[in-house]
């Protein structure tokens, strides 16, 4: 595998990994979708 | 020169085309809508997933993207990337919270939620800052426009030129249609940046001398192997990353030009969408950057590339590398790609200024004015704001110095923002707060006080955190103040 694509798939699996932990934290600490607030 | 035409081509036929397709639309539509509503600012809270997933994106993807990462990539490697990954932690706060907040009170500007939460005063003062932190980064924007209208005419066309043939393209970009025809260009200029950088990624592996075997043999070969390491040498990602990560996200959280186009989505679950879009096209992108530059790097430093002027390799091996192994068509549709993505945050950049003039600072003084008369008044500052800024672009530091130093004075807003929101509403303890982290920021920049304390290695965004946690919990838990906002209102629903 060429350096390039090592460092391309090392980041973008960093990337979509932090998204994945967000996403998990957001529904749990923010489980409240709460439209048209006011 | 060709390259330059090329460019210019694309930019006139883009952000033209979307402009008179919109102007049309907008005529069809005017005789339904009754009232004009902020449709400038916020499309009519009308905007779909994909298109509030690539504003996101590319409102933070700017000249620090493009020449700071290549840049860095020249001194620390690869750990440069953690510039880019920190804004994909930014994205997923604004995504899952700050966005959704501010589209949930259906604010316009952030002035206008910090108002709701600590009452007029504060927001005056918070204007003031966020406008200031704007500009900055505006005319950092401009500085770049400059550097690539420069290099893409071979020196013919000054910095200074570059820059006002820029800001004319980036007020073209938002001036029509305002946030509308910005996402739109937006969503154009992505599919357009990525197919170039995929096709230069192709190109550029054919090209290189050696392929990217030579360039990883090269650092490996001279002990520099945490070049090629997205952690770096010992050390780096605590120094570099984490700091990037704390600087980037605390303040383009609650920035104007980061929340703008979260404020025009459709509804809290078009954000939410939009972070599988924004957080992979902001993110990627450096990792083309970044590559650029340390694959530069090993050809300078291995002797296959002269760069024109040594002193300055850091910040041209990596264009002049792309010049020297790409063909000329696709050396244009790179740089075109680049100019579209400093473009996109110099438009969101001067439209929030002119959001938080017209209706924070406007409308003290008019207070009955119309939607029609503020976004007057928004197009006049969007032009005058991307003019001035040409002049401070002229005199500006280094570009990623630059920026870490404005993401420290909105620290303090953000922290304020979740505490109004959830724990307390106290206007003294959020002024006190903005006080001393703005004084510190000064004493910082301008004094020798943090070489007498023995200070002088902190960065300015960590004081600035560190204020904002250490003095706002203390203020909040002793002085007196009303009850977060959504605390408030989830006990008068119960």
């Amino acid at each position: 595998m060429s350096l390039f694509m090592k460092l391309f798939l090392e980041c973008t699996g960093l990337i979509i990994g932090i998204v994945a932990v967000f996403q998990i934290l957001g529904k749990i600490f923010i489980k409240d979708i709460q439209e048209d607030f006011e | 020169m060709v390259i330059l035409v090329i460019v210019l081509l694309y930019e006139i036929v883009s952000i033209g085309g979307v402009s008179l397709y919109l102007v049309q639309k907008e005529r069809k539509q005017k005789k339904q809508q009754a009232e004009g509503g902020d449709s400038f600012i916020t499309s009519n809270r009308d905007l779909p997933t994909a298109i509030v997933g690539v504003s996101l994106a590319l409102a933070v993807l700017g000249a620090v993207h493009v020449f700071g990462i290549m840049e860095m990539a020249w001194g620390m490697g690869a750990v440069s990337i953690w510039f880019s990954i920190a804004h994909v932690t930014l994205l997923c706060v604004v995504c899952l919270a700050t966005g959704r907040w501010v589209r949930r009170l259906k604010v316009s500007t952030v002035p206008e939620l910090i108002e709701k939460l600590f009452g007029k005063k504060i927001a005056i003062v918070a204007t003031c800052v966020l406008a200031g932190q704007t500009f900055a980064i505006l005319s950092m924007e401009v500085q770049a426009l400059g550097i690539i209208f420069n290099t893409l005419t071979f020196n013919s066309v000054s910095i200074q030129m570059g820059a006002l043939i820029g800001s004319i393209i980036g007020i073209a970009y938002v001036i029509i249609a305002g946030m509308k025809e910005v996402g739109w260009v937006n969503l154009i200029n992505t599919i357009v940046m990525y197919l170039g950088l995929i096709v230069a990624a192709v190109f550029l592996s054919g090209a290189l001398p050696g392929g990217w075997q030579a360039v990883e043999n090269h650092y490996v070969s001279t002990g520099q192997e945490f070049m090629i390491n997205i952690f770096g040498a010992p050390g780096m990602f605590f120094a570099f990353g984490v700091s990037n990560i704390i600087a980037v996200t605390f303040a383009q959280g609650i920035s104007q030009m980061g929340l703008q186009s979260a404020m025009a989505a459709r509804n809290e679950k078009t954000i939410i969408r939009a972070l599988w879009i924004a957080a992979p096209v902001n993110g990627i992108f450096g990792i083309f950057t970044m590559t650029i530059g340390i694959a530069a790097k090993s050809l300078v430093e291995s002797g296959q590339m002269v760069v024109a002027n040594p002193e300055l390799a850091a910040k041209t091996a990596g264009a002049t590398m792309l010049m020297n192994y790409l063909p000329t068509w696709l050396v244009a549709w790179l740089l075109a790609a680049f100019l579209g993505a400093v473009l996109s945050t110099f438009a969101i950049t001067t439209m929030g200024l002119g959001a938080l003039f017209a209706r924070n600072i406007y409308t003290l003084k008019k207070p009955n004015a119309s939607e029609a008369e503020q976004t007057k008044v928004i197009r006049i500052m969007i032009v005058l704001s991307g003019l001035v800024a040409c002049v401070a672009s002229a005199s500006l530091p280094e570009i990623v110095n630059g920026a870490v130093w404005c993401f420290a004075w909105l620290c303090p807003i953000f922290w304020n923002v979740v505490y109004g929101l959830f724990w307390k509403r106290c206007p003294k303890a959020a002024g006190i707060v903005f006080a001393v982290s703005w004084i510190l920021v000064l004493l910082w920049t301008y004094t020798p006080f943090p070489a007498a304390f023995g200070l002088s290695g902190i960065p300015v965004p960590y004081v600035t955190l560190a204020v904002s946690i250490v003095l706002g919990v203390i203020l909040n838990a002793v002085l007196p103040g009303e009850p977060g906002y959504f605390k408030e209102r989830r006990s008068v629903s119960a």
